[in-house]
């Protein structure tokens, strides 16, 4: 009992215990970091092919500036369009698609963007009906290159 | 790789030598330049980041050279040299207790060592896995730090299209600071974001250590260091790349200079103000800054020892705000000319407010999640509090209960402050406490770690059994 009283008095007990938990909570931490990051794969690549990401990887140009037009930025995260390396990207949402579609026809941020950049040809969006992407394809000079998912890849012709 | 380390290393190297100069606490040679040393990265890197977003913005074409901010540096360092050689001799800080003989358990030391490269461990295998960060970094710090490289010239045009660049009020400290070392090095890499992050979280827990070194002993700065680091959440969110761990280190920064002022017999003039110029670069870190400003001011004006006087006290208080004012200035021209107003404020429906407020049923919501989020960021770690105040009581000296008033109201004010902002988000509540609320706790996690432990008598390990 005195040796014990001794132990707890001299404070090395509660520092085995303190050392004990961080390491534990630590190295758990560790271990779940990596688990997540092999499930997903280090450079997150399955997630990427997933969302359709090879089109882009094989349409988009290295250095180009890239539009993106949609009505929820969340779905950029889906995409995984920022997460990729090759993606100069101008950003354009807001809180409808009717709204930015209209804006992008009449003289806009989107048009001073592309006076700004010598080369936005390359323009994503998330037009879920054919007759939206095509009246966007008309009013802005752009060719279809492909879709997956809703996402669709423009170029400006 | 030469150039990064120029671009990281000429404003570490300017601050470190501008503290030196200011900091009275020379003769305690290696833990102060550790300490020093963990303050002047930040400062160094938020100073750069006002230059460059004022160079950026007035002198567009001198944006890819450094003059400006090198011109800004020599005189800061100048100005700095001068008010140290007027000053007089230079003094110790004053100890918590006189521990001097007091040796360091040699446990301690190599669970701090395990712990750490743990952590670190942690913030690369994230940093491997979303070198880009999280969602938040991706869709605004980073998103800002391109807009404002990519745009040349036109980079404050982006500002123009609020709604791209959602929530457009934040302030560019981080942002600033990646876009400065894309464009001196004129090389658009993730590493560098990384390098920021990672120089945040190394900072944090440099400071939280050696400070308390300082003012306690190092088994106390070890332990703390060991409990910030045993937190998961602390070293995998750091690698997110967001603003929140930069806003949590100069939060303690300013409480860490505020107490060395009171510490330190003589003239402590640079470091009060230094303190001033922490708080403010955390408001130019995050809107939640500014209620953190707000906060330590009220407080400073509240919490006063029965001796000192009311004329002592508006002189810091004074010489606080001066050290705010050129970062509140840069804050100012930010909100005025670039970013619109608050979607807390522009969304604000009075009828709606009230309703909000009298809501019994989101009280309860944020209340719970309040509590139940402290739990979910320290994890088994919280354990460690109850140990030691168990084990290692609560110091009663008066100077100490002072420090730790101060350090505890501003938490409470800036805690109730996020409360208030809860209440009233014009967000879906439930999913706004579940994204957002442990974040914010990180804002306050280093400083209430480092305020629980100068609380605590020092920690005494006998001959023999380190």
């Amino acid at each position: 009992m005195k040796k014990t009283m001794q132990i707890l008095n001299d404070n090395k007990f509660l520092t085995i215990l303190i050392v004990a938990l961080c390491f534990y909570s630590a190295m758990a931490g560790l271990m779940e970091t990596i688990q997540r990051s092999y499930a997903l794969g280090i450079s997150s690549e399955p997630l990427r092919k997933e969302n359709g990401i090879q089109l882009f990887k094989t349409k988009l140009p290295k250095n180009g500036v890239v539009a993106y037009v949609t009505d929820n930025h969340y779905d950029l995260k889906s995409l995984g369009i920022l997460q990729y390396e090759l993606s100069p990207l101008i950003l354009l949402h807001g809180k409808g698609q009717q709204r930015i579609i209209k804006s992008i026809n009449g003289p806009s941020n989107y048009e001073k963007f592309c006076k700004q950049y010598p080369s936005p040809k390359y323009i994503i969006g998330n037009f879920n009906t054919k007759s939206k992407y095509n009246d966007f394809c008309e009013s802005n000079a752009v060719a279809l290159i492909g879709e997956i998912d809703n996402i669709t890849l423009f170029k400006r012709k | 790789m030469f150039s990064i380390l120029f671009f990281f290393g000429m404003p570490f190297l300017a601050a470190f030598l501008i503290i030196y100069f200011l900091l009275p606490c020379k003769v305690m040679s290696k833990t102060c330049h550790f300490f020093v040393a963990s303050l002047a990265l930040p400062l160094g890197l938020g100073i750069s980041s006002c230059i460059y977003f004022f160079q950026a913005s007035h002198f567009y074409s001198f944006s890819r050279t450094p003059i400006l901010e090198t011109m800004v540096w020599v005189a800061l360092v100048g100005i700095s040299f001068i008010i140290q050689r007027k000053k007089s001799v230079p003094v110790e800080i004053n100890k918590t207790y006189c521990i001097s003989d007091q040796k360091t358990s040699m446990l301690l030391t190599i669970g701090f060592v395990l712990v750490a490269i743990s952590a670190i461990s942690i913030f690369f295998v994230e940093s491997l896995h979303r070198p880009h960060g999280t969602w938040d970094a991706i869709s605004i710090w980073n998103l800002r730090a391109r807009f404002i490289f990519r745009g040349d010239a036109n980079w404050m045009e982006t500002f123009t299209n609020h709604s791209s660049l959602f929530p457009a009020d934040y302030p560019l400290l981080i942002s600033c600071s990646t876009a400065r070392l894309w464009r001196y090095t004129g090389s658009e890499l993730t590493f560098h974001p990384i390098l920021i992050a990672f120089s945040f979280m190394l900072a944090t827990v440099a400071l939280l250590v050696s400070s308390l070194t300082i003012v306690g002993g190092r088994s106390k700065g070890l332990l703390a260091g060991l409990l910030l680091l045993g937190i998961p959440y602390f070293s995998s969110y750091s690698a997110a790349q967001c603003a929140d761990i930069p806003l949590g280190f100069y939060i303690l920064a300013t409480f860490i200079l505020l107490l060395f002022s009171r510490r330190t017999p003589g003239n402590t003039m640079g470091t009060v103000f230094m303190a001033g110029a922490m708080a403010g670069l955390s408001a130019w870190t995050k809107n939640e800054g500014l209620l953190f400003v707000a906060a330590v001011i009220v407080t400073l004006l509240l919490v006063k020892t029965p001796e000192e006087k009311w004329c002592a006290s508006w002189k810091k208080i004074t010489l606080f705000v001066c050290g705010l004012v050129p970062v509140l200035a840069v804050i100012a021209y930010f909100k005025f000319k670039f970013a619109p107003e608050s979607i807390y404020f522009s969304e604000l429906n009075f009828e709606s407010f009230f309703e909000m407020i009298f809501e019994i049923d989101r009280h309860l919501l944020i209340a719970t999640y309040f509590v139940k989020e402290i739990f979910s960021l320290t994890g088994l770690t919280i354990i460690i509090l109850p140990l030691c105040l168990l084990f290692f009581g609560v110091s009663f000296e008066e100077k100490t209960i002072q420090e730790v008033k101060i350090i505890s109201i501003t938490l409470l004010l800036v805690t109730i402050g996020y409360y208030l902002v809860f209440l009233i988000a014009p967000y879906e509540l439930e999913f706004n406490l579940a994204f957002g609320l442990k974040r914010l706790y990180l804002h306050l996690l280093p400083s209430a770690i480092f305020g629980f432990f100068l609380s605590m008598p020092p920690i005494k390990y006998p001959q023999g059994i380190r």
